[in-house]
């Protein structure tokens, strides 16, 4: 049982400190994508995307050259107290990585949908950009905060790949919920630890889900003035 | 006083706009595609454009330097309404500006409305809440771009005398773009008409009005010189077969000429008529009638091969029995040579 919390513990431990640092990051991005032309965009686009669709051994493999012990930035901030190799930072740095492209994605969308028109106008009436981003982009995006993070969120939970290969498969350190049960398959007597950690898995997936329906709900209603058209 | 001297392009388009309008509302009228909007959107700074804007003293635009749009304290009401859905009327209206809504929303009529959401608005509502916004501001000049296009008749008319009462009381500079000279006529103290982007005529609305309304009242019509008569200085022009006696204005004979008729200087009659100081009496037929309103009505009369032109009374049509196809004495009371 102590074994059991620990790893779901662990689990929204690390899923939510990647979303600490992912979320804000993928919400600049968004807006930056968004809104903005500037050399480079598309490649910056392709780097974020990048994540999805590369197998997640080898994002966990890039990021054990880059962060690891003896990685290029990983030996820069050793000196500095800062380590990311084998331990809970470690596994939401994959984790956020990992569910950066899912973040992001949603958040641009809204940004991509705000209107010009409003924008228009408001500066029009004198609204500065940064009070136009306050008025008008900001409360936009929310529904695409909410997607994202809540995306964003399960994938952190659930990755494998990048985590097993950038911080290995340490109970109590990095030894999320798919690791977790990746090793209880493995042994031969673990078939009841499997079981419960599939059912808290599916358990907090559904969960995050329902949530994110109530709140984008409750937003539309905020943000429109009108009740969610209900698609049965 | 709003100077502006502004060129700008769309796609193939060129536009040169040159205009100083004072206080008091002056209406852009032109036909779509003109560059009436994209003249108000050059002005507000969404679009860039090159030569001066320049408004009561205050350089908007001009060489290399452009204010940006949320720096020239204009006020601005589009086509459509752009609120926030997310904001109460009353939000909408102040944005970041704070200080008494009271007496503006009064002026507007729409005190009950500013803790409702826009949503919940009928279009005229939602431009009169616009047009609070941008008078909020105290705007040094306002803006308005067609703000009656998304209203049904009856709004429109209503939001027409709305609007008549709220520019009264203004004492900037009101741009009001419109392709309905009846609108502009209403509402405008001055007009600025814009035809394939420029202006080609600006003036006081009555001035504009007379030189507008009359043009399509002119019939043309074409003949050649016939004779000269030296002792009254005369000419007769053979138009058809027929003769018209004007002033001969050095004139020779053989030579086409284009006479232009109003139709205010034709009269009608149903038999040749005698002893009358107009001298010119050609017959036609009649080719058709249009009711212009209710006591006037325009008679199309052909003579040779010209179509001429007549105002006359309603009433007149039916005493004298008139009706397309009947044959009738056109009197001319004069025609001028262009």
């Amino acid at each position: 049982m102590a074994e059991f919390l620990t790893i779901v513990g662990l689990s929204l431990k690390v899923a939510l400190f990647a979303l600490i640092w992912a979320l804000p990051l993928g919400f600049v991005l968004g807006y930056v994508l968004a809104t903005k032309r500037f050399f480079g965009r598309r490649l910056l686009s392709v780097v974020v995307m990048m994540p999805l669709v590369m197998p997640p051994v080898v994002t966990g493999l890039v990021l054990l050259y880059l962060f690891g012990p003896k990685g290029a930035v990983g030996q820069l901030l050793a000196p500095l107290g800062i380590s990311f190799a084998f331990n809970v930072a470690g596994a939401a740095l994959a984790a956020g990585l990992v569910a950066l492209p899912l973040i992001v994605r949603p958040i641009r969308l809204s940004f991509e949908h705000v209107s010009k028109d409003l924008d228009e106008a408001l500066a029009v009436a004198g609204l500065t950009p940064w009070q136009r981003f306050i008025t008008l982009y900001a409360p936009s995006a929310l529904p695409g905060v909410v997607a994202g993070g809540v995306l964003g969120f399960a994938k952190a939970l659930g990755e494998f790949g990048a985590t097993i290969t950038f911080v290995a498969n340490i109970p109590g350190e990095t030894q999320t919920l798919s690791l977790a049960i990746h090793s209880a398959l493995q042994a031969f007597d673990q078939g009841q630890l499997v079981l419960w950690l599939c059912l808290v898995s599916i358990g907090i997936s559904g969960l995050a889900i329902w949530g994110s329906e109530f709140l984008l709900s409750w937003l539309e209603r905020r943000l429109t003035g009108r009740r969610a058209v209900r698609h049965v | 006083m709003f100077k502006i001297d502004v060129q700008f392009s769309r796609g193939m388009r060129q536009f040169d706009m040159r205009l100083n309008a004072g206080a008091g509302v002056t209406a852009l009228v032109g036909p779509s595609g003109a560059g009436k909007t994209s003249l108000l959107r050059a002005l507000v700074g969404l679009e860039p454009s090159h030569g001066t804007i320049e408004l009561a003293g205050r350089a908007l635009s001009g060489g290399n330097k452009a204010v940006p749009p949320h720096r020239r304290h204009l006020g601005m009401v589009f086509q459509e309404p752009r609120l926030l859905d997310h904001l109460t009327v009353e939000e909408n209206i102040r944005l970041k500006r704070q200080g008494d809504l009271v007496a503006l929303a009064a002026r507007l009529g729409i005190n009950d409305l500013l803790a409702r959401q826009p949503h919940d608005l009928s279009g005229g509502e939602k431009q009169r809440v616009m047009l609070a916004r941008a008078l909020h501001q105290n705007p040094d000049a306002l803006l308005l771009d067609e703000p009656l296009t998304a209203l049904d008749p009856a709004k429109r008319e209503a939001m027409i005398a709305f609007l008549r009462d709220v520019f009264a009381e203004l004492d900037i500079p009101v741009l009001y773009v419109t392709h309905a000279m009846e609108e502009a006529a209403r509402l405008a103290d001055n007009i600025a008409v814009i035809e394939t982007g420029k202006i080609v005529a600006h003036g006081p609305t009555q001035d504009i009005l007379a030189l507008r309304s009359d043009a399509h009242l002119l019939s043309r019509v074409t003949g050649h010189v016939a004779a000269l008569d030296d002792d009254y200085g005369l000419a007769q022009i053979n138009i058809g077969g027929q003769m018209l006696e004007v002033a001969n204005r050095g004139l020779e004979i053989g030579r086409a000429v284009q006479l232009n008729i109003w139709a205010r200087d034709v009269m009608l009659a149903k038999t040749r008529l005698e002893g009358i100081s107009a001298r010119n009496q050609l017959t036609g037929r009649i080719q058709q009638m249009e009711a212009i309103d209710p006591s006037t009505t325009d008679i199309f009369v052909k003579v040779g091969e010209a179509n001429i032109r007549a105002r006359v009374m309603a009433k007149t049509v039916a005493d004298l029995g008139l009706a397309p196809g009947g044959d009738i004495f056109v009197i001319i009371k004069s025609a001028s040579i262009e």
